[in-house]
């Protein structure tokens, strides 16, 4: 398992922006020109732009990740010069988590429950979105107070996405039930994981969520068939 | 290793009620935790060095999560009411209240 904590950069590229915002490398520089984002140029004539008008530009469209790249299918295929071979998808996990206990605590668990998953972690939610373009996770696991985008915001716009609904979504939070309540635009419909019950109901959503992706397991004769199939063709192709 | 029922009775709880009832996973848990403490306790005191009401409801509020989940109900409902008052309370008094939770987390897991 990998565990990538994103970057947490005040500047962005103009390609990152596109990414995240779904939109023309174009588009993003005009944006540049009229002044909706705060940027300064490189030596070189590079646009960075800045994570604080990045983010207000976001929680002003309310729409901040209308674009993220499309999701690909979950398995997949690459025929090679007559060898072909199955490419197993590992199921992908992104937790947007801005405590380093929980993210710990996340961890820990994962590893423990679901050796097989790829979790990766991001620590606020700009980091989360661009995270999301670039991995387009199976699940993602989001806090709902986060610094810059809070996590409410973010699962706005994330589920007025058509190509969201490839993605499933467990929500945390330490708020108590009296203190959700500004918050229920966002958590309605989704599963909620109080935090301090994090460990005995994290892993059971988390299989609700995944569980499909979970390969079978091989037994051995049909494994050493298949390398024994594959070594053939590849073979006969040479 | 201490066995279940030698360990702090908010420790038992805590790990029957939350961790499923496995005590390793609750200690390897509680020392990372442990680690991490003073980290929150200077985030929270740039926090309030730079007058950053969001920054020291965060603080307070990542530490009531964590805090409960240790099984320290009486901690973590203390810190509860220092993230309010960092919402809603005069500044000097969710500063008080910061000062008297680092003070309590210090003294309650023997931060150096």
């Amino acid at each position: 398992m990998s565990n990538t904590e994103m970057s947490s950069s005040n500047y962005y590229t103009t390609l990152e922006v596109a990414k995240i915002l779904g939109m023309a490398v174009r588009s993003v520089q005009l944006m540049v020109d009229r002044g909706d984002l705060q940027a300064w140029k490189t030596p070189g004539g590079h646009r960075r732009i800045t994570r604080e008008s990045l983010e207000r530009w976001i929680q002003g469209s309310r729409a901040g990740v209308t674009g993220v790249a499309s999701f690909t299918g979950h398995t997949g295929e690459i025929r090679g010069p007559g060898r072909r071979r199955a490419i197993v998808h590992v199921p992908r996990v992104l937790l947007i988590e801005d405590s380093s206990h929980f993210q710990n605590l996340v961890t820990m668990l994962v590893k423990q429950k679901f050796p097989a998953v790829d979790l990766h972690v991001a620590n606020d939610g700009i980091s989360g979105l661009v995270s999301f373009g670039h991995l387009q996770p199976d699940l993602i696991i989001v806090d709902i107070l986060l610094p810059g985008i809070d996590g409410a915001t973010m699962i706005t716009g994330l589920r007025r996405h058509a190509l969201f609904g490839n993605c499933k979504l467990i929500v945390l939070t330490s708020l108590d039930e009296d203190q959700r309540a500004p918050y229920a635009f966002a958590l309605q419909g989704a599963d909620v994981v109080h935090k301090p019950k994090l460990v005995s109901e994290l892993p059971a959503l988390i299989d609700k969520a995944l569980g499909h992706l979970f390969a079978p397991a091989v037994s051995a004769d049909e494994g050493a068939d298949e390398a024994l199939a594959a070594d053939v063709e590849a073979a006969e192709a040479e | 290793m201490a066995a279940i029922d030698q360990l702090p009775a908010h420790e038992q709880e805590a790990i029957a009620v939350y961790f499923d009832g496995d005590a390793e996973f609750y200690r390897v848990f509680l020392a990372s935790a442990v680690q991490q403490f003073p980290a929150d306790l200077r985030e929270g005191d740039a926090a309030v060095q730079a007058g950053d009401v969001q920054a020291l409801r965060r603080a307070a509020h990542t530490l009531k999560g964590v805090l409960l989940t240790l099984g320290h109900a009486d901690l973590s409902a203390f810190a509860k009411t220092v993230e309010l008052a960092a919402q809603q309370a005069p500044w000097d008094e969710a500063v008080a209240g910061w000062r008297e939770l680092s003070a309590r987390l210090v003294a309650a897991f023997s931060l150096a």
